[in-house]
């Protein structure tokens, strides 16, 4: 085995290593985490280490991503963490639950300025933007306002 | 658990990723760890691709962490660029910039600026002591904005008129003589009107869409000179060239559109096509007795490889005279330097099927290995062995497609034989100085030597090398821009280097020569350094053939 074979192995072990550890501490039996504390743990390690992180978490290891987008969602949301709630978006978070009654108006204010940002940003696919320009809509129907109009 | 120990968890388990990464990255990056390349150009690839789908986990999180890019596309490109700064490929790094075409065309201020921000990030990253070399070369890299402007330059009496490929179907004829006349006529017309007693004097400019496009290049005074008739047999004799290698390249380009191909197979492809073309124009120029000549000069020729800075820098202007630029081999172009060229010729007509691949492993094993008897080679060499069976079989389409081709044009020469043995007289070359040579083009296009009767040979040149050049980029959606000049000057690639010299393109409203002279004193400058710096024999030769290059053709001459 070369020099660099040796080197790109012991990198990659590491990394795996610990996104084990991280995968085994949040979602294992053993930790004993209930949903809120896993959501937070979650967005801990998206908004302190990087939503890379939840890439890797939620699609290297098929975790239950569904279960728990709404939540992080909700307390980026609460938050302000535009980020964060961009990244979700992203993942096709579903938008009943946004503009559910349970979405107090500063969470909605906060989705809609996300979206205006993303639809407005011609790196996103036009079905992307399409899809925030829906939001958008459903957002302001449900009485959400834009920052600036507040 | 409680939660404060569950974040606590958390940032134990990321300062032991963080840091141990870290440790091993540096690491990794100080030892200049790369494939031991007795492995394959693909081997390689091939980790860059595991790397590449490692990514999740691999070193860009590293940088990540230190940054806040969230784009998907921005991590695809940005990964890109460090894993080929990682693996000291610098290659590689040029071919990140495909990674993400689409991108790139439909948001290049944004491609750029993420660009920028890798950079800013892996410079922040790596000591000065560590990295020298990739920071001297990231922190030179400017990132450009799209060019425009014209595509031409004119200077010294001459109007150069770039090819356009396809060629137009029309253009916008401008009669000199009478300023205010402007018509569009079909091309074909265009050339029977040259043919016709109507074109009393042959001074047109010719425009099409802004840019001149019209394939000639004519001087004005060797047309005074000479009369009509040269003039019309020239054009006459080039628009068949160009009828020829018009449709070859319409079937190469064909051929790359009809496959799936990969980077690697574009690139080999493209330079399979472009090698033989360079080969083939060393037959039409029949320059061979130059090499006698120079020799009789007192150059050091011995040698498989030679090694006199003289000799170096004849490579480059033999590189012009005969395109060899990005697609001819040091190796291959010794074969034809230091060997019989009536054999050579003579040998390429009845090839077998590897025969036809011998330019593209030429120019393959150039680029990796290090052909000096001094100098213990460690490079990789790739072999046909090495290449897969697609490349092999769509390589033997490119040999079939070419092979067609050189008959049309070999019968082409034959007929206007008498023609091209008047223009390229070889006793015209003892009337030059050996800096006549080094100086080469500049001379040429000063007029101070009696060159013109080279001219169609620099036209076909120029015809062949700006159109295979357009379609080996094109393929690429490769955005041409003068960085690429100083990025090859400073990774020494020469023979890419010397391409790009003499793919002129305006940018702005700073001049062509301008630029040029501008770049290649910045790549001189930072070449010296390296002279100094360097151990290597092999380097230093190749390092000082660049500061005689940049002296005599560079920032002296503004490669006029």
């Amino acid at each position: 085995m070369g020099t660099f074979e040796r080197d790109y192995n012991q990198i990659r072990n590491l990394a795996e290593n610990a996104n084990d550890q991280l995968i085994k501490l949040i979602f294992s039996g053993d930790s004993k985490l209930t949903h809120e504390q896993t959501t937070l743990a979650l967005k801990y390690i998206s908004k302190k280490y990087g939503w890379l992180y939840m890439d890797l978490i939620f699609e290297k290891f098929n975790c239950r991503q569904k279960e728990f987008l709404p939540s992080l969602l909700r307390l980026s949301a609460q938050d302000c963490d535009f980020g964060v709630v961009s990244y979700l978006l992203g993942r096709s978070v579903d938008i009943n639950t946004i503009v559910s009654p349970a979405w107090n108006h500063s969470m909605k204010e906060t989705i809609l300025d996300v979206c205006a940002v993303e639809r407005d940003d011609p790196e996103n696919t036009v079905s992307s933007i399409d899809g925030y320009t829906h939001l958008i809509s459903l957002l302001r129907a449900n009485g959400a306002k834009y920052a600036k109009e507040l | 658990m409680q939660t404060s120990e569950l974040l606590a968890a958390i940032d134990k388990v990321m300062l032991e990723v963080s840091e141990g990464m870290s440790k091993e990255l540096d690491r990794f990056i100080a030892s200049g760890s790369r494939l031991d390349y007795k492995d394959s150009f693909h081997r390689k690839k091939s980790f860059v691709t595991d790397m590449f789908n490692c990514i999740q986990f691999s070193p860009l999180q590293y940088f990540l962490s230190k940054g806040a890019i969230r784009s998907e596309k921005s991590l695809l490109t940005m990964g890109s660029f460090i894993y080929a700064v990682l693996l000291r490929d610098l290659k590689g790094f040029n071919r990140s910039f495909w990674v993400e075409d689409n991108f790139k065309t439909t948001n290049p201020k944004r491609y750029y600026s993420i660009m920028a921000e890798v950079l800013r990030l892996i410079d922040s990253e790596m000591s000065e002591s560590e990295c020298r070399h990739e920071k001297n070369f990231l922190s030179s890299f400017k990132f450009p904005i799209k060019k425009g402007g014209q595509d031409y330059f004119n200077g010294s009496g001459y109007l150069k008129i770039q090819v356009e490929f396809p060629m137009p179907e029309k253009v916008n004829v401008i009669n000199l003589d009478r300023a205010t006349s402007n018509e569009t006529i079909p091309i074909d017309d265009f050339i029977s009107m040259v043919h016709s007693a109507q074109a009393t004097k042959p001074t047109y400019e010719v425009a099409y869409d802004d840019q001149i496009s019209l394939p000639m290049f004519y001087e004005l005074e060797e047309i005074r000179k000479e009369g009509r008739k040269n003039f019309v047999r020239y054009l006459e004799f080039e628009s068949n060239y160009f009828e020829v290698i018009k449709r070859h390249l319409s079937s190469i380009e064909k051929l790359l559109d009809s496959h799936d191909l990969d980077s690697f197979q574009i690139d080999l492809l493209s330079k399979a096509a472009c090698t033989r073309h360079a080969f083939h124009l060393w037959n039409v120029s029949r320059l061979a007795g130059a090499q006698t000549f120079i020799q009789n000069k007192g150059a050091n020729l011995d040698g498989p490889m030679g090694t006199s800075a003289l000799r170096c820098a004849w490579f480059y202007q033999w590189n012009y005279l005969l395109t060899l630029d990005v697609n001819m081999s040091e190796e291959l172009f010794g074969d034809l330097f230091f060997h019989d060229i009536s054999a050579e010729m003579s040998g390429m007509g009845s090839s077998s099927k590897y025969q036809a691949y011998d330019a593209v492993y030429d120019y393959i094993s150039w680029h990796y290995k290090r052909p000096n008897n001094s100098v213990k080679y460690s490079g990789p060499l790739v072999t046909f062995e090495d290449l897969s069976e697609d490349d092999n079989l769509l390589l033997e389409d490119v040999a079939s497609i070419i092979r067609k081709c050189d008959r049309e044009l070999l019968n082409l020469l034959k007929m206007n034989e008498e023609f091209l043995n008047i223009n390229v007289a070889s006793d015209n070359l003892d009337k030059w100085s050996a800096d006549d040579f080094l100086m080469g083009v500049g001379n040429q296009q000063n007029g101070s030597k009696d060159t013109t009767k080279l001219l169609p040979f620099f036209t076909l040149t120029t015809y062949l090398k700006d159109n295979l050049i357009d379609l080996y980029f094109d393929k690429k959606n490769y955005d041409f821009d003068y960085n690429w000049f100083i990025h090859w000057a400073r990774k020494r690639d020469f023979d890419n280097f010397s391409a790009l010299v003499w793919y002129k393109k305006d940018i702005g409203n700073m001049s062509v020569k301008e630029k040029i002279r501008i770049q290649v004193e910045e790549a001189a400058e930072f070449v010296k350094g390296e002279i100094i710096n360097s151990t290597d024999p092999f380097e230093k030769e190749f390092l000082n053939s660049f500061i005689i290059f940049s002296e005599t053709r560079g920032a002296k001459s503004g490669f006029d």
